[in-house]
């Protein structure tokens, strides 16, 4: 039960760290000297790169590879976007919006894997 | 048939095996190899892709196992678990798409993290089905891929980079463990649908 919580928290976080860094890495690009057109796809690949480099390299010590790896290469991918699209609303929102994006990410996954356990308790496997 | 290429690349991964999944990924699938190991009998048992012996310390004790790797430089690593084991624990270098031992010969199988590998999967269980008693039983940890968007799409992209170091990330086990001829009776899920305990039985 103490493992289950320590997973939770920490899955959370990671997913909000890495979309508050996305978000950042995002911002960074839209307001660089890039052309306009580069920076949201630019944004999504680095969020998306970034995001599983900060996973592999930190988070996966302590949560697990498999576990983290894709929920936080989707928070990264989303929020570097939303970092990119926003960019003119100031660092503060961006960041906030990259946070909120990463829990965002976190909860559809515990959604899916409630519904993916509660067909399987019914025999319907996947 | 030994395949060299699969024996090479596991034989390299050997003295970072522990590095990369021990800690986290051992914490937190923990309790679902316990669970599907404490299904083990006290029959002859295989176990398949022993690897670094991670797996030995969930082992319910004095059990008779058998335990098989494709690579020697992992059952190596593994001595110093096997030799700790309370039970009895044997292990050999063979490998899993061409076993060495009789018909009928095992009451359980039992893999984890095995069949991501195998290049032949459908091959490697029809194996585990020849060498298994008739009514004997298959428990499997395998991570695989998703149906579900944008799991599955992540998962295949992955895979032909993931592949150079390791293991395919976007198998169909489970229809391979039809395939292959056994009655599957339990899939459990421990993270979304890609890792999960299988549980199938040989025909009587």
């Amino acid at each position: 039960m103490q493992s289950e919580r320590w997973f939770f928290w920490g899955d959370l976080l990671a997913n909000g760290v890495i979309g508050v860094a996305a978000a950042a890495a995002g911002y960074a690009l839209a307001t660089s000297a890039l052309p306009v057109w580069l920076a949201p796809p630019l944004a999504l690949l680095v969020g998306a790169l970034g995001g599983m480099m900060i996973n592999m390299v930190f988070f996966s010590r302590w949560l697990g590879a498999m576990e983290t790896m894709l929920p936080t290469l989707l928070s990264g991918m989303l929020a570097g976007l939303i970092g990119a699209s926003m960019a003119p609303l100031g660092i503060l929102c961006v960041g906030t919006a990259g946070a909120g994006v990463g829990l965002a990410v976190f909860g559809v996954v515990a959604l899916l894997q409630a519904r993916i356990v509660a067909q399987a308790r019914r025999g319907i496997w996947s | 048939m030994a395949d060299g290429h699969t024996r090479r690349k596991w034989d390299r991964a050997a003295s970072r095996y522990d590095f990369m999944v021990a800690g986290g990924q051992e914490r937190r699938w923990a309790p679902a190899k316990r669970a599907l190991f404490s299904t083990m009998g006290t029959g002859p048992i295989l176990f398949v892709a022993l690897g670094t012996g991670l797996d030995i310390p969930h082992f319910p004790p004095d059990r008779d196992i058998t335990a098989i790797d494709i690579s020697p430089a992992m059952l190596e690593r593994a001595a110093p678990r096997v030799a700790a084991y309370s039970g009895r624990l044997r292990t050999a270098v063979m490998d899993v798409q061409a076993l060495d031992f009789p018909d009928a010969h095992f009451d359980q199988v039992f893999t984890a993290c095995t069949f991501c590998s195998v290049p032949d999967p459908v091959q490697g269980l029809r194996e585990l089905f020849r060498v298994l008693r008739p009514g004997g039983t298959l428990g499997m940890f395998e991570h695989t891929g998703s149906r579900y968007f944008p799991f599955k799409h992540l998962l295949d992209a992955m895979t032909p980079l993931s592949r150079l170091v390791g293991p395919d990330l976007n198998r169909d086990t489970v229809s391979n463990v039809m395939r292959a001829g056994f009655d599957v009776f339990e899939v459990r899920p421990v993270f979304l649908d890609i890792v999960k305990t299988i549980r199938a039985r040989k025909p009587r």
